[in-house]
């Protein structure tokens, strides 16, 4: 999606917000998010994640749901706001807690132990990347590093940490 | 940068790093990293 113009979308998206295709809807805005983000256009990044974001919480999707709060929390990160992103990644992390979902759980404990780095905070940093392990071996991350392509879910968290 | 090499699975080139972390924080008397280093290598199973 990255390399692609945004302006079909744009009014792909019209036509899908004409038809209350929230589901539509919702994919074509995260690609929207997304395409800005990657052009480090984060203002109009943030847009999009705020639009994702309250329309994932009209539906009753965990998933879409922890999508958006992602998303919010890399549009943040990217723009060097890493308490507002850490915000958005705890509530990202409840979500996960709740679902059990093991690789969501490391990946996110990961980036808020980075986060936390970032800030200086290194025994707070330390105790994420301990909680990060428990979750989610080393073993189990390498596999998944060594997939060639990340579920759509984790696909903001794989760009936080490859960057 | 440590956390992040070792996270996003490129734990091959933390020695490399650790070489020029350590010399420098000593030189640099940063005894703040220095005492981090040790925990940090326990965490990714580094010693």
């Amino acid at each position: 999606m990255n390399d692609l113009d945004p302006f079909p979308l744009e009014n792909s998206l019209k036509v899908s917000s004409e038809n209350f295709d929230i589901s539509s809807q919702f994919k074509k805005i995260y690609d929207l998010g997304s395409f800005f983000q990657s052009k480090r256009h984060c203002s109009k990044a943030l847009i999009y994640a705020k639009q994702a974001l309250d329309l994932s919480n009209k539906k009753s999707n965990f998933t879409d749901h922890f999508i958006a709060l992602v998303n919010m929390g890399c549009v943040y990160w990217e723009m060097s706001k890493l308490k507002k992103s850490l915000m958005f990644y705890g509530d990202a992390l409840s979500i996960s807690e709740q679902l059990n979902d093991k690789e969501a759980l490391g990946k996110l404990c990961a980036i808020m132990g980075i986060a936390y780095w970032r800030m200086g905070d290194w025994p707070v940093a330390m105790n994420w990347f301990e909680k990060a392990l428990e979750k989610f071996p080393e073993n189990e991350m390498r596999t998944i590093m060594n997939q060639t392509s990340s579920a759509f879910q984790y696909e903001g968290l794989t760009v936080i940490m490859e960057r | 940068m440590l956390p992040l090499v070792f996270f996003s699975g490129r734990k091959q080139l933390i020695p490399q790093l650790l070489e020029t972390i350590i010399p420098l924080a000593r030189k640099l008397k940063n005894e703040n990293v220095l005492d981090l280093i040790p925990r940090l290598k326990k965490i990714m199973s580094m010693e």
